[in-house]
């Protein structure tokens, strides 16, 4: 075996990465616009290869992530790995249905604290990184944002999310539509500029959690609340 | 509830070593956290391999395939009280995402060496394809199509041979082509040990390709 092995190896492994069509990683991720995706099924149906992969990574079903969650919630010592796991219905539906009887019974109570993340771009933070401080994030307004609000603990009763965008023309709710979990968690993500409706500038962003029929107007979304509420400024270049 | 002001790299981290500490504790909300968060990213790297040997699958339903490893790649983050997750230490640079996504391209190589848990295992793969490459093609083609391949099995080789770590070292020093200081910078280690890293990750390539090599010749007796 000759000396630059190892390179070669590498070189093989750039050209794996450079093959596969960027678009499909960003499918996976749930993280293509409505536009893009239609233009990737477009392409698919002229491509037979790419159909293939298309049909590979679209996103995980959300039934397979409850499922994932069910089974690594078990409190068993050890998991156990089945040849085939996907036939799962029965405990998952009863689950469910004892859920469903247990927030008639009790109805849903106040939301837990949730913890925030966002995902995307640069930060740039102003003076001292004490928890006050807002950091600004640079980003392209084609780059993908995340934002996330994730509870403390599994959330009683029904949650709704919207985004909320503030520029200096004025607060309004955001085109993006936030994904809400069973678990009460919420994310918001896809290519920025498609997700606030601002093609680019400083934006504040508002993610904010609440009980059905309790959002806020835009204006409200960006004072200080006691719900749930992410919020984050950006500039989209 | 004030509002939640956006965590810098260390405090992301730190929340998301607290949410690992919880999903090991079998906390439901914490679980589906983990799992929505990490979910993307191992599908994303299992879909990647299955999609490498795309060839060797003919006719096969990948998605199914791909469905059944990304469970399968959960449950070996999870077993053994999630030996594999805590094994994460973010200050040696790799993020969570990171780090499982590593995780899931290891695992997948594994269940594909398997045997026992290879789902293609009955199927006529690589031998059948090569063969017929062979007879179809140039003696050139056919070099390069078999260097191909066994730079792969040299990747996946490496991939199961590696810690995170060491694959996340290759794919910044050999692949990306960094350079030390600025991956040292990055990794929060010492231009010593990179250089030590790359010296070593070199050494490992061509033992890997010895024994492959090894391999080959006691099939062929």
């Amino acid at each position: 075996m000759s000396e630059d092995l190892p390179i070669r190896v590498a070189q093989r492994l750039r050209e794996e990465d450079e093959a596969l069509d960027p678009r499909l990683e960003r499918l996976a991720m749930g993280a293509l616009s409505p536009e893009a995706l239609a233009e990737l099924e477009a392409d698919a149906a002229r491509d037979p290869e790419l159909a293939r992969q298309v049909a590979l990574f679209r996103p995980l079903s959300s039934e397979l992530q409850d499922r994932l969650t069910e089974q690594m919630s078990a409190p068993v010592a050890k998991v156990i790995r089945p040849a085939r796991w996907t036939r799962w219905g029965l405990p998952i539906v009863t689950l469910a249905a004892a859920a469903l009887l247990l927030m008639t019974l009790r109805g849903p109570s106040a939301l837990p604290s949730y913890a925030g993340r966002v995902e995307g771009g640069d930060v740039v933070l102003r003076g001292e990184p004490t928890p006050a401080a807002q950091g600004r994030r640079v980003m392209r307004g084609d780059s993908l944002l995340t934002l996330e609000l994730s509870p403390a603990t599994q959330v009683d009763g029904a949650v709704v999310a919207r985004a909320y965008v503030r520029t200096p023309a004025g607060a309004r709710a955001a085109p993006g539509v936030p994904e809400v979990d069973p678990s009460g968690a919420v994310r918001l993500r896809g290519v920025a500029r498609e997700l606030l409706g601002v093609a680019s500038g400083t934006v504040s962003v508002a993610l904010v959690v609440a009980r059905p029929g309790a959002l806020p107007e835009p204006d409200a979304a960006f004072a200080p609340s006691e719900g749930p509420r992410l919020e984050v400024q950006l500039l989209l270049r | 509830m004030a509002a939640v002001v956006e965590a810098s790299r260390g405090e992301r981290d730190n929340q998301d070593q607290e949410l690992v500490q919880r999903a090991l504790t079998r906390d439901p909300a914490a679980v589906a956290a983990l799992v929505r968060r990490m979910a993307p990213v191992v599908h994303v790297r299992v879909a990647r391999a299955l999609s490498r040997r795309r060839v060797e699958a003919r006719g096969r339903d990948l998605r199914a395939d791909m469905e059944d490893m990304v469970q399968e790649v959960f449950a070996a983050l999870f077993e053994s009280d999630g030996r594999a997750l805590r094994a994460w230490h973010p200050e040696r640079g790799l993020s969570l995402e990171n780090f499982v996504g590593l995780l899931a391209e290891r695992e997948v190589v594994s269940i594909l060496r398997s045997g026992r848990r290879n789902p293609w295992t009955e199927d006529p793969t690589l031998d059948t394809t090569l063969n017929e490459l062979d007879t179809d093609q140039q003696s050139s083609a056919e070099g390069r199509v078999a260097s191909r391949q066994r730079l792969d099995q040299l990747m996946d080789r490496l991939r199961e041979r590696l810690s995170p770590l060491g694959l996340h070292y290759f794919r910044l020093l050999f692949v990306e082509e960094r350079g030390v200081a600025e991956v040292a910078e990055e990794t929060s280690s010492t231009t010593d040990a990179l250089y030590a890293w790359r010296s070593r990750l070199g050494r490992l390539v061509k033992q890997l390709a010895r024994e492959l090599d090894d391999e080959e010749e006691v099939s062929d007796e």
